[in-house]
């Protein structure tokens, strides 16, 4: 049985006309999952997770977690937050600058009445493994973002939470940090068999983090995967153009098989699509198409029109008549140069229907 | 081949930074020195016997005591109730909490002296109209209580000061970080706790802030313990400092006393903004929240509705009653009748206007307070400019000065005032309405550069530089990016000063001559002459042009920002 | 057009000397983007051209001129360049052609001809249409391309770009980057781009000058020779991700310290040495999975650490007791099923290395 469990939750905001933020939102989480949800601005991400943490209400649908019902609109039930026995990080780390390190991280244990000894134990561990052993003592505004925001995650661990909500864990800390930050919190995962759910914007992060994720748009869930099923088998287009680097390359159906739109001459794209029609949109990755010579072969003739080197990879632009397409290949192999003729081998696409 | 220019010129830089020193110089500097002279110093030498002198009386001791007595009363009354009015605004669900809020600063905007003439009128233990009712409905003999007492002036002050608290811990728990409580509340505590806890230790900066404003304010006052006070002979330091002048007919004896009294009022207002200083460094969290989402509300149920009659109650208490019977009053054919349609008529409003006094004090009152608050506008963009913006030596100085003039209370500054432009430097002033304006500007100096301050830093260093790089001359770059990028705070500046300057007395009460009354002096001489039906009179029709200010200006502000944004 | 020269400059800070002995040469119409850590001195040398700091010792010419020097210093509006800053600087009390035009008008433009230079130069930045909105009704990107026009209309001999990309999100940074390279291809102009970011410095630039963080320059090339032939450990690791690894002796070669697997071919220059360090970018080597023995060729490593980045999957390798970096375009890795899980045995084969002495500078970045 799943863990935490939303079914067909929805919240709706007016302010003036009425939005749906959240739209019959249905999700299984398992326990000591990482969980991430991913999303434009303004997708319903956060709005999703604070109806978990309880500050905001559902408006319909149902919320339970190890069994136990959270917030029911058909039962018209609704657990406080402060009874939910959550752990949360915020994105601006909210650690209260009047208190100390230490103070911070027992002020959830305090209220839970639990005996002093106790306290001190969990706290003593739960800084051990943020790396604050040493700073017990020491204020807030004395050590950095990413130190505060480690203080927080030692808050939400020590009260050995059923979930761990994360809102934006990282958007405040600048890129070294984020990434040295993304491992500790996998191996406080893992350490404390945490069941964590968080939000972000960043696609990277999202990736590399989660054990599964979900794409959300305009309050609709596009897709829930794994990160490698997100990327490679993407469910609409709206999920393919969202992650990563993207070609939408028009093409209709020719005697053997595809060309690219309105350019005959150029030769055929070597792929079926699975589905009926005579035109559709082939979406691939710059990474998935291979750069060949100019000369007898298979693939799409075409003429690079831009090359710019980024160091491990090099970025092409191609053009197939009026088409541009995108190209990246590592530097090792790849010698062409603006203004050659070369051929666009595709092994790869995704096909959407045309316009 | 273009050769570069000198590296030192007589440039638009150097000339804003000297007249900046000249003007700080001759309107700041000077006057304080020359109390801290005179103070201490008799023919050039440093005389201490005489300031023991000063400090042995009795009665100094006297009015220091009773100015820190009530100091210390009216903080904490004051603290009270706008901390408490601050947190049922921003974190209760009552009801009409927009229109709350704005009503709650109309006590600011009722000059605080005249609300010591109301309070008079309706509680002084012989004539007070309540004091009568209740006497005759629960046959007394005495008064049970007397408004004009340190009592008194506490209560009076603690009712128009909170303000000051009021909006501090307002706004600051209105941008507060919600998830600072949030993470409370995910962390098991619940609503009384998280206020215990933590909403108020992370006001508290706020709260202090706001305290420490009404204890300078009141320590340097002189309105309401002039009219509650100096009847009964009690005084605070201002008005002693005013007695003291008055009754050696301002002789130099009588000014001698003066300064010293005002060092000690300085030194006292020094120690007062040294901890605040201290406390705000100390305590200073950063809780602003960036985005704007609502902020952690308790639920008043069933306590809504007599929070709102207390509100209201309060309101009415504090600014419907004396502003009534202020006008009630104006209208009696002689004080003492009590208040019916037969005693009351319009004649003595129409009087009223027939007087020179009046006309004479609503002119300078409009003139000074214009006037002042335009140069004192325009002096301040200057020296804001060159503190915040520019790269010089010295700015240190310019920045002291311009910030002395918050720890002077108006008392000194007119002193400093008269002792300086009554003839010493060539230039005698005295007696004429120029040495109420150059006071004004002494005064009010402060918060022009504070605001014009505020709006420069607003103004981000890149958006001049990225003028001289297209082309622009420091002074073109002035004129077109600077000085419209500033115009709000300049406006705030002038309107910051108009409308204090318009209705105050503290200043203008050591400086006025026969011909040059402020509105304040003017309800102030008439309350001393006895003539309390004139001067509440007189206080009405300063209602009225002080409120229909506040409007018009509110409003016309307001269509500002709209147009700028 | 016109070349820039510093000529030793210094400049210092009250204590602190940001610019020690600054010799650099842009040539006209290059695209030179000069890189480094924050506070290493890059954006006080852009400045300095500018006009908004002047040198303590030393000289500046643009082209022919003097333009300061410790005695005498030309005003910035004196300059005739074109400056964008990291924070866009448009005026919010002037709309998109008022800003535009300003150059124009401080030069006293007669009005038709200022008129049609301002539309060119808001139709260079594809911000036709938009002449009238303020600022403040415009996004991160189209106020950029505001401050990119105003400097571009009064066709300057030079244009100083202080990391203009910095705040805008990194889709928006990656188009703007192309847009840049576009106009100055067009325009000619010789420009000078300030930033920490490597990313866009290989993609724009025509020559890259790496500083370290005392102000000194450790490099000076083109991209390419700059990423794949660092000069010292310092350039190799700001330029991107790299590996560091400990060579030591071992019966007459080169082997990575505790195994016996032996990289490359190091230059003679340590043919004495006993240790070195050999330096690797994350393509540099490949990864597979061992069924069984570690095939000839390929060090044995286990795997620290999978991340899926999107396009990329990167590895945390151990081998022996050091770590090492690789990465792999996701598409490849899927093919060759090479998506070993951490934990897990794996064999690295390597291609090219960076050699440098083992008592390489200390010089980290910050």
């Amino acid at each position: 049985m799943a863990y935490l469990s939303l079914k067909d939750v929805t919240k709706r905001f007016s302010d003036g006309t009425v939005v749906t933020a959240v739209n019959r939102l249905n999700l299984e989480v398992e326990k000591g999952e990482c969980f991430s949800f991913l999303g434009p601005s303004g997708c319903g991400k956060t709005t999703t997770l604070r109806m978990i943490a309880g500050f905001e209400d559902l408006d319909e649908g149902e919320l339970s977690v190890d069994g136990q019902i959270f917030s029911s609109s058909y039962k018209k039930y609704y657990l406080p937050p402060e009874n939910r026995d959550f752990g949360m990080v915020f994105q601006a780390f909210a650690v209260w600058p009047h208190l100390n390190v230490y103070r911070n991280v027992s002020f959830p244990l305090e209220i839970r009445r639990l005996p002093k000894h106790e306290i001190h134990e969990r706290v003593s561990r739960a800084l051990k493994y943020t790396g604050l052993a040493k700073q017990e003592h020491v204020f807030p505004k004395q050590l950095s973002g990413g130190e505060q925001q480690r203080i927080a995650l030692a808050r939400a661990i020590a009260i050995n939470p059923k979930v761990m909500l994360l809102d934006e864990p990282l958007s405040n800390l600048d890129p070294k940090l984020r990434e040295e930050m993304r491992f500790e919190i996998k191996d406080l995962q893992k350490k404390f068999d945490l069941t964590i759910i968080f939000v972000t914007h960043d696609q990277a992060e999202a990736m590399a983090l989660s054990d599964r994720m979900l794409v959300m748009r305009d309050g609709v869930v596009q897709q829930v995967d794994t990160p490698l099923g997100i990327y490679d088998r993407p469910a609409n287009e709206f999920v393919f153009s969202f992650i990563g680097l993207s070609n939408f390359i028009p093409v209709e159906k020719s005697v053997s098989g595809v060309r690219v739109a309105g350019e005959n001459q150029a030769g055929e794209v070597g792929l079926r699509p699975d589905s009926e029609g005579s035109a559709f949109k082939m979406a691939c990755r710059p990474s998935e198409i291979e750069l060949a010579p100019d000369g007898a072969g298979p693939g799409v003739k075409a003429v690079i029109t831009r090359r710019t080197y980024l160091g491990d990879i090099v970025d092409y632009l191609a053009k197939v008549g009026g088409t541009e397409i995108r190209i990246q290949k590592p530097r090792r192999g790849s010698n062409f140069a603006a203004g050659d003729k070369c051929r666009l081998v595709f092994n790869k696409a995704r096909w959407f229907p045309a316009g | 081949m273009d050769s570069p220019q000198r590296k030192f010129k007589l440039g638009t830089a150097e000339l804003l930074l000297a007249f900046s020193i000249l003007v700080l110089v001759v309107i700041v500097a000077v006057p304080v020195v020359l109390i801290i002279a005179t103070a201490f110093f008799e023919n050039g030498k440093l005389n201490v016997a005489a300031i023991m002198k000063v400090l042995r009386d009795p009665d100094t001791y006297m009015a220091l005591w009773n100015s820190i007595v009530i100091a210390t009363g009216t903080t904490i009354v004051a603290t009270t109730i706008g901390v408490f009015f601050a947190w049922l605004v921003a974190r209760t669900d009552l009801p009409f909490k927009k229109t709350m809020k704005a009503l709650f600063l109309v006590p600011f905007m009722l000059p605080s002296f005249i609300g010591a003439l109301a309070w008079k009128i309706l509680l002084s233990p012989r004539a007070g109209y309540i004091t009568k009712a209740i006497m005759a409905v629960f046959g007394l003999e005495k008064a049970p209580f007397d408004i004009m007492s340190i009592g008194g002036i506490v209560l009076i002050e603690s009712m128009y000061l909170f303000p000051f608290v009021f909006l501090q811990v307002a706004a600051a728990l209105e941008r507060m970080d919600p998830t600072l409580e949030e993470s409370a509340r995910i962390s098991g505590a619940g609503l009384l706790t998280i206020t215990r806890k933590i909403t108020l230790p992370l006001v508290m900066p706020s709260i202090l802030a706001g305290a420490l404003l009404i204890a300078l304010y009141s320590l340097a006052h002189f309105g309401v313990p002039a009219i509650l006070g100096t009847e009964k002979g009690i005084y605070n330091i201002p008005t002693k400092i005013y007695e003291r002048i008055y009754s050696s007919g301002g002789s130099m004896a009588g000014i001698k006393v003066g300064t010293v009294l005002s060092t000690i009022l300085v030194i006292s207002a020094a120690i007062i903004l040294k901890i605040q200083d201290l406390l705000l460094k100390k305590g200073q969290f950063q809780i602003i929240a960036g985005k704007s989402m609502r902020p952690v509300v308790l639920k008043l149920r069933g306590l809504k509705v007599p929070l709102l009659i207390v509100c209201i109650a309060y309101l009415t208490f504090t600014v419907v009653l004396p502003t009534v019977t202020i006008m009630l009053v104006g209208g009696l054919k002689t004080y003492g009748l009590p208040i019916a349609p037969q005693n009351l008529s319009f004649n003595n409003y129409i009087d009223l206007f027939k007087m020179k006094l009046t006309t004479d004090s609503i002119y300078n009152s409009l003139v000074l307070s214009v006037g002042a608050a335009f140069v004192t506008m325009l002096a301040g963009t200057m020296i804001s400019y060159v503190i915040v913006k520019m790269k010089v030596r010295g700015k240190f100085m310019l920045q002291f000065l311009g910030v002395l003039p918050f720890s002077l209370p108006g008392t000194v500054i007119a002193l400093g005032c008269i002792l300086t432009w009554s003839g010493r430097f060539g230039v005698n002033l005295y007696n004429t309405a120029w040495i109420i304006f150059v006071a004004y500007i002494a005064r009010y100096m402060a918060f022009s550069i504070k605001s014009n301050s505020a709006a420069l830093e607003q103004v981000s260093d890149s958006l001049e530089e990225a003028s001289r790089a297209c082309g622009a001359t420091h002074f073109q770059t002035l004129k077109n990016i600077v000085l419209p990028l500033v115009r709000p705070g300049m406006i705030s500046a002038f309107f910051l000063i108009f409308l204090p300057a318009l209705r105050e007395l503290t200043t203008s009460v050591l400086l006025y001559g026969p011909t040059t009354r402020t509105i304040g002096v003017a309800i102030y001489a008439l309350n001393e002459d006895g003539e309390t039906v004139r001067a509440a009179a007189l206080s009405t029709v300063a209602l009225v042009i002080i409120f229909t200010g506040e409007i018009v200006i509110r409003k016309f502000l307001a269509r500002l920002q709209r147009e700028d944004t | 057009m016109s070349d820039i020269r510093f000529h030793s400059v210094r400049k210092t800070y009250g204590s602190k000397t940001v610019l020690q002995d600054l010799n650099l040469h842009i040539r006209s119409g290059e695209c030179f983007v000069l890189i480094g850590p924050s506070g290493c001195g890059k954006t006080v040398a852009l400045r300095l051209i500018a006009g908004f700091e002047t040198p303590d010792e030393g000289e500046i010419t643009i082209g022919e001129r003097v333009v300061a020097n410790a005695k005498h210093a030309l005003p910035p509006e004196e300059r005739r360049i074109g400056v964008v800053f990291q924070d866009y600087a448009v005026w919010p009390h002037m709309d998109v052609s008022e800003n535009v035009a300003y150059p124009l008008k401080m030069r006293k433009t007669e009005k038709a001809e200022s008129q049609r230079r301002t539309a060119d130069a808001v139709a260079q930045v594809d911000l036709a249409g938009y002449e009238r909105r303020l600022p403040s009704q415009l996004s991160g990107g189209q106020q950029q391309r505001v401050a990119l026009a105003r400097a571009l209309v009064a066709e300057p001999e030079v244009m100083l770009l202080d990391e203009p990309l910095t705040n805008l999100d990194a889709n928006l940074r990656e188009e703007m980057r192309f847009e840049i390279k576009d106009l100055q291809r067009k325009t000619g102009s010789t420009i000078l781009y300030v930033t920490h970011d490597h990313e866009v410095a290989l993609a724009i630039a025509d020559r890259i000058a790496v500083m370290d963080p005392k102000g000194n320059l450790r490099q000076i090339g083109t991209p390419e020779a700059v990423y794949e032939h660092p000069a010292d450990p310092f350039v190799c690791r700001f330029l991107g991700v790299s590996s560091f690894v400990e060579m030591e002796k071992k019966g007459g070669r080169f082997v990575i310290r505790g195994t016996d697997f032996s990289v490359g071919n190091p230059p003679a220059a340590l043919a004495d040495e006993s240790e070195a360090l050999a330096a690797f970018r994350p393509m540099d080597m490949t990864i597979s999975r061992p069924s069984g023995a570690i095939p000839e060729g390929s060090a044995e490593g286990v795997v620290e650490r999978t991340s899926l980045l999107g396009p990329i999957i990167d590895f945390r390798i151990l081998i022996g007791e050091q770590k090492v970096r690789c990465q792999i375009q996701t598409e490849e890795a899927v093919a060759r099923n090479v998506i070993i899980e951490e934990g897990s045995r794996c064999a690295l084969s390597f291609h090219d290395a960076k050699w440098f002495s083992a008592v390489a500078d200390g010089e980290e970045e910050a």
